[in-house]
C-alpha cells in the first residue's frame, strides 16, 4: 500500500491524549475566573447605564440623557470645579484600599527582597562551582554552574519588576517620608543606579557569554558580578538600617554626616547577616529546583544529575545556615548597643514570642537538613559508617528543639498562673531562659555538623596510618565542645545577667573552633583516601520533598525575620527621629504578621514554580543531547527508590563527593 | 490513586505554610499601639499624678520593660522596690526628688553598682515623655517606699529650662483631671477624660463599660449591685477572684475576651473605689 503524502498526516486521526486531573483543575479555575470577570463587567455596565424602561428610554433619547445621567454629569462638574479651585497640598500619606499601605508595601517589598536575595546569592556559589570546574577540567561542574545561572535570568526580571513597583508605591504612598529619606541619602543614589546598571550588564554578559569567551575572563566577569551585587546590597542596606538605628542626623532629623548615616550601628551586621542568609536561601531554592526536576525526571541520567544538583544546593544552604546564628548574635548585640529599649522590645517585649515561632522553624530546618544527610548516606556504597549514630543525633536534635521552643512564660489562665505561683512554670520555666536556649542551639549546630562529617566520611576509605588516632582526636574535640557548651549553659543559671550574656561567646567560639579543627583534620585524613562509589540518583523520592520543605521553611523564616527587623521600629519611620503618623502606626499581632508572611511565601513559590518550569524547558533537551546512550525508562525502576545510575554517572567522576 | 507530582508539591508548600501560620496564631496575640499623648491639667492633685504616673510607668514610658518592682536575683536593671527611700541616699547633695529626676533625664550620670549603663534619656525619643508626664512618673516612684510629695507646680531639676534645685511642695487640690488624647492606633483620634484610678477608655472604668458591667453595676452609691465602696468591702484578692469566678456566670463576650492585664486593671480600679467613697 503506498504511503500517503506527508502533508496528509496532519489530518490523520490522532491517538487519544490522556487528560490529567491538573488540566481539569486549571480549566475549572479559568472558567470560574472568567465567569467572575463577566459578572463584574455586566454589573458595571448595568450600574453605568441604569435600567431604562422603553418609555423612559424613548423620552431620554429625545432629551439626550436620563435624569440619572444628568445628575451624574452635574456631580462630575461640581467635583471638577472643586478640584480646579482647591489649592495644592501634598498629602503625608496615601492609602491602598482594603489592605492598607503597610500591608501592600510589606508584601511587595518582601517579594522583591526574596528574588533579590536569590539573584545575589546564586552568582556566589556559581562562581565557586565554575572555578572548581575550571581547575578540575570536569565539564559537569561547568554545566551545573550554567544551569544554576539560567535560573537567574527570569529571577532578575522579577527582582527588577518588584523593585520598580515597590519604589513607585513608596513614593506614592509615603511621599513625605520618602522625600526625607532620599534627602538624607541623596549622595548614595547615583552610585546605586550606576551599580544597578553595572549589575544588569555584568549579569547578562556573564550568562550569555558562557562558553563563548575564555574561562579566565568569564571567571573574572563572575567575580565582578558578585562584587557589584554585594556593593548594591550594601547601599540599599544603609537605607533600611538607618531607619532602625539612625545616626548621622540631629534629633530633629537634619543631616549631619552622610557617612555616619550609612555606617550606622546595624549596617555592617545586617550586611554580613544578609550575605550569609542569602547564600543559605539561594542554596535552598537551588536545591528545590533540583528536587522539582528530579521528581519530573524521566531518565536515570536526569535523576542522577538532579540528585547531585540537589545535594550541592543543600550543601550550600547548610554551609550558609550554620554560621547564621553567630551573625545573628552580632546583629542583636549591636541592636542592644544602640538602644537597650529596642533590644528589650525585641527579646523581652512585643517580639519575644516571635522567637518561639523562629525556634519552631529553625528546629524543623535542622531536622530536615539532618534527615536529608542521613538519607544521602544510602547513595554511597558501603556508606553506612555512621548509621549507628543517627538515633543518638536525632535524640539530641529533638531534645534541643524542644528546649529551644519552650517559652519562658506559657499561655495561661489566671488560675494556672496562681497554681504555678507566677507566669513561669516552676520546672519548664528554666528551659525558657537564654542559658538553655543558647545551649540548645549550639548543640543542634554541633549535631548537624557531626551528620555532615559522617556523610563525608561515608564516601571515603581512609588510607593514612593515623586515621584511627585522628578520628579519636576528632571525637575528643567534638565532645570537648559539647561539654563547654553545656558547662556554660548550666553555669549561666548561677550568675548575674551581665555575666550570663558574656557566656554566649565561649559557647559559640567552642563550636566554631571544633568545626574548624575537625574539618581541617578531616581534609588531612582524606588526602590519600579512596572514594567509595556514589550512586547519584539512588535517593528516595521523599528526600526531594525534604529539599522543597527546606526551601519553603527558609523562605518563611526570611519573611518572619524581615517583619522583626522592620517591626522593631514600632511607630517610627526612622526610630526616634521621624514618627509614623499614618493609620498603620501600630505593630500588628504576630498572628496577623504570620498570615502576611504566608501569603508572601505562597506568591513567591507560585512565581518561582513558573521560573523552574521555564528553566526546565531548555535544560531537559540539553541534558538529553549530552547523554549518548539512552537510560532505562523510569517506569521500569523499583518504586520508592530513584533510578539506578547511568554508566556515565555511576562510575565516572561523579563518584567524588563535592 | 496516584497523586500527580504537582498536586503533591502544592500540598507540601501549602501544608508547610499553613503549619507555620498556625504556630504564629498559637502564640499570644498583642497589638502594640502608638503611645497616646497625655495632657495633664496644671492643678492636678498629687494622688491623681501617682495614678497617671503608674499608667505611664506600665505603658508609654516602657519603664516596666526593664525595671521590676519587688523582684530579686539576677536582674538586668535595678529593682525599684523602695526606691523612694534609697534614692535619697544614693548621691551626696541630691535629695530623693533630684536623684529620681536625674535618673530619668540623665540616666548615665550615676550607674547603680553591679549594673551597666543602658537606660535611654526618657525625655528624648523614642520614649519622649513630656516634663509633666515625667513628674507623674516621679510621683508614682515616690510612693514606692515613701509618700508622693511632688506637685504639678514642682520644677524638676534637669528638665528643660529648669534650675537644678528641687522644690518640694505639699499635695495639691482634688478636683483636677488629666486629659488623655491621642491616636487610638488605627487612625481614629480619641479624646477621653482621665479620672482617678486610670478610668480612661482603656482603664478600669473604660473596661467596665466595654464589657457591659455597667448594665448591672453602677459606680455611684445606691442600688443593690453598686460597685461604690467595693474596695472597702472586699480585698484585692477577693475582687480579682470575683472578676474571674463571677456568679452568675458572665457572658462569653467577657469570659472569652478579657485578658489578664485587663483583669489586673479592673482589680486596681475597683480596689481604688474605696478611697472615692
Amino acid at each position: 500500500m503506498p504511503r500517503p503524502p506527508a502533508w496528509l498526516s496532519r489530518f490523520a486521526p490522532r491517538p487519544p491524549q490522556k487528560i490529567t486531573p491538573l488540566w481539569g483543575i486549571i480549566f475549572l479555575v479559568v472558567l470560574l475566573l472568567g465567569g467572575l470577570l463577566l459578572t463584574k463587567a455586566a454589573q458595571e455596565l448595568d450600574t453605568r447605564l441604569g435600567y431604562r424602561s422603553p418609555v423612559a428610554a424613548e423620552r431620554g433619547a429625545e432629551a439626550g440623557t436620563t435624569p440619572r445621567e444628568r445628575m451624574l454629569a452635574q456631580l462630575a462638574a461640581e467635583e471638577a470645579e472643586e478640584a480646579r479651585t482647591r489649592p495644592y497640598e501634598e498629602p503625608e500619606y496615601r492609602a491602598v484600599p482594603r489592605v492598607g499601605s503597610r500591608v501592600a508595601i510589606w508584601v511587595v517589598a518582601q517579594l522583591k527582597l526574596l528574588f533579590a536575595a536569590f539573584v545575589l546569592a546564586v552568582p556566589m556559589f556559581v562562581l565557586i562551582i565554575e572555578f572548581i570546574g575550571y581547575r578540575s577540567k570536569d565539564p559537569r561542574y561547568d554545566r551545573l554552574a550554567y544551569e544554576f545561572t539560567s535560573l537567574l535570568s527570569p529571577a532578575f526580571a522579577m527582582t527588577a519588576g518588584f523593585g520598580g513597583v515597590m519604589t513607585l508605591m513608596l513614593v506614592a504612598l509615603y511621599p513625605k517620608f520618602m522625600s526625607y529619606l532620599m534627602g538624607v541619602f541623596s549622595a548614595t543614589l547615583l552610585p546605586y543606579f550606576v551599580l544597578l546598571f553595572a549589575e544588569a550588564a555584568l549579569f547578562y554578559t556573564y550568562y550569555l557569554s558562557w562558553g563563548k569567551i575564555g574561562p579566565r575572563i568569564h571567571l573574572f566577569l563572575g567575580l565582578m558580578l558578585n562584587l557589584v551585587g554585594t556593593a548594591l546590597m550594601f547601599v540599599a542596606n544603609a537605607w533600611l538600617t538607618f531607619m532602625a538605628t539612625p545616626s548621622g542626623v540631629s534629633e530633629s532629623g537634619a543631616l549631619i554626616s552622610v557617612w555616619d548615616a550609612v555606617n550606622n550601628y546595624t549596617w555592617m551586621p545586617i550586611n554580613i547577616h544578609r550575605l550569609i542568609a542569602n547564600i543559605a536561601f539561594g542554596g535552598s531554592i537551588a536545591g528545590a529546583y533540583a528536587a522539582f526536576q528530579f521528581l519530573n525526571a524521566k531518565t536515570a541520567e536526569e535523576r542522577a544529575h538532579y540528585d547531585w544538583m540537589g545535594y550541592i544546593g543543600n550543601f550550600i544552604a547548610v554551609a550558609g545556615f550554620l554560621p547564621l546564628p553567630f551573625a545573628g548574635y552580632w546583629l542583636a548585640s549591636e541592636i542592644y548597643a544602640y538602644s537597650q529599649t529596642m533590644g528589650i522590645t525585641m527579646m523581652g517585649g512585643a517580639f519575644s514570642w516571635l522567637f518561639i515561632i523562629q525556634a519552631v522553624i529553625i528546629g524543623a530546618l535542622f531536622l530536615g537538613i539532618n534527615y536529608y544527610l542521613w538519607l544521602g548516606m544510602g547513595r554511597v556504597e558501603k556508606g553506612q559508617v555512621g548509621k549507628g549514630l543517627i538515633p543518638g543525633l536525632l535524640l539530641v536534635i529533638s531534645l534541643c528543639f524542644i528546649v529551644w521552643a519552650t517559652p519562658r512564660s506559657p499561655i495561661t489562665t489566671s488560675e494556672e498562673v496562681a497554681a504555678m505561683g507566677g507566669s513561669s512554670h516552676p520546672v519548664l520555666g528554666y528551659l525558657g531562659v537564654m542559658s538553655a536556649k543558647n545551649t540548645a542551639v549550639n548543640l543542634i549546630i554541633l549535631a548537624t555538623f557531626v551528620s555532615f562529617v559522617l556523610y563525608r566520611r561515608s564516601a571515603k576509605r581512609l588510607r593514612v596510618g593515623w586515621a584511627k588516632a585522628g578520628t579519636l582526636v576528632q571525637v575528643g574535640i567534638l565532645l570537648a565542645a559539647a561539654a563547654t557548651v553545656l558547662f556554660y549553659g548550666i553555669k549561666g543559671y548561677f550568675v548575674s545577667a551581665e555575666v550570663r550574656i558574656g557566656y554566649s561567646i565561649p559557647q559559640v567560639l567552642s563550636v566554631l573552633l571544633a568545626m574548624v579543627l575537625v574539618t581541617t583534620l578531616d581534609m588531612m585524613m582524606q588526602r590519600s583516601a579512596e572514594s567509595n562509589p556514589v550512586h547519584w540518583g539512588r535517593m528516595p523520592v521523599r528526600a526531594q520533598y525534604v529539599l522543597i520543605f527546606l526551601a519553603v521553611s527558609f523562605t518563611w523564616l526570611m519573611g518572619l525575620m524581615g517583619y522583626l527587623r522592620s517591626g522593631l521600629r514600632l511607630h517610627w519611620h526612622v526610630y526616634g527621629v521621624i514618627r509614623d503618623t499614618s493609620p498603620d502606626a501600630f505593630t500588628p499581632t504576630l498572628g496577623f504578621a504570620t498570615s502576611v508572611v504566608s501569603v508572601t511565601v505562597l506568591v513567591f513559590f507560585s512565581l518561582i514554580g513558573f521560573i523552574f518550569w521555564l528553566a526546565a524547558l531548555g535544560h531537559k533537551k540539553k541534558l538529553a543531547v549530552a547523554v549518548e546512550e539512552p537510560a532505562p525508562a523510569a517506569a521500569a525502576l523499583p518504586a520508592g527508590t530513584a533510578a539506578q545510575p547511568a554508566p556515565g554517572y555511576a562510575r565516572g567522576p561523579v563518584e567524588e563527593t563535592p | 490513586m496516584r497523586v500527580p507530582v504537582p498536586v503533591k508539591l502544592l500540598g507540601l508548600v501549602l501544608g508547610s505554610t499553613l503549619f507555620y501560620t498556625w504556630v504564629g496564631r498559637m502564640v499570644p496575640q498583642k497589638e502594640v499601639l502608638a503611645p497616646e499623648v497625655v495632657e495633664m491639667a496644671a492643678d492636678m492633685p498629687t494622688e491623681e499624678m501617682v495614678e497617671v504616673g503608674q499608667e505611664i510607668f506600665n505603658g508609654k514610658g516602657l519603664c516596666n520593660t526593664c525595671h521590676t518592682i519587688g523582684s530579686s536575683g539576677a536582674l538586668r536593671f535595678p529593682d525599684l522596690d523602695g526606691i523612694a527611700t534609697t534614692a535619697a541616699a544614693r548621691i551626696d547633695g541630691l535629695d530623693a526628688l533630684a536623684y529620681l529626676a536625674q535618673s530619668i533625664y540623665e540616666p548615665d550620670a550615676y550607674i547603680v553598682p553591679g549594673f551597666s549603663p543602658g537606660m535611654p534619656a526618657i525625655d528624648k525619643p523614642p520614649i519622649a515623655l513630656s516634663d509633666d508626664e515625667i513628674k507623674a512618673v516621679v510621683a508614682y516612684l515616690q510612693t514606692l517606699g515613701g509618700e508622693a510629695t511632688i506637685t504639678m507646680a514642682t520644677q524638676l531639676p534637669f528638665a528643660a529650662g529648669a534650675e537644678v534645685t528641687s522644690d518640694v511642695d505639699p499635695p495639691g487640690g482634688e478636683d483636677a483631671t488629666a486629659e488623655l488624647t491621642g491616636d487610638a492606633g488605627v487612625g481614629t483620634a480619641a479624646a477621653t477624660t482621665l479620672t482617678p484610678a486610670g478610668a480612661a477608655g482603656g482603664g478600669g472604668a473604660g473596661l467596665l463599660a466595654r464589657y457591659g458591667c455597667t448594665a448591672c453595676h453602677a459606680t455611684e452609691p445606691g442600688g443593690e449591685e453598686t460597685l461604690a465602696g467595693v474596695g472597702s468591702r472586699l480585698s484585692r484578692q477577693e475582687i480579682r477572684r470575683w472578676l474571674i469566678d463571677h456568679e452568675p456566670p458572665l457572658p462569653a463576650t467577657y469570659v472569652e475576651r478579657v485578658t489578664l492585664a485587663e483583669v489586673r486593671s479592673l482589680t486596681d480600679y475597683l480596689a481604688s473605689l474605696e478611697e472615692a467613697q
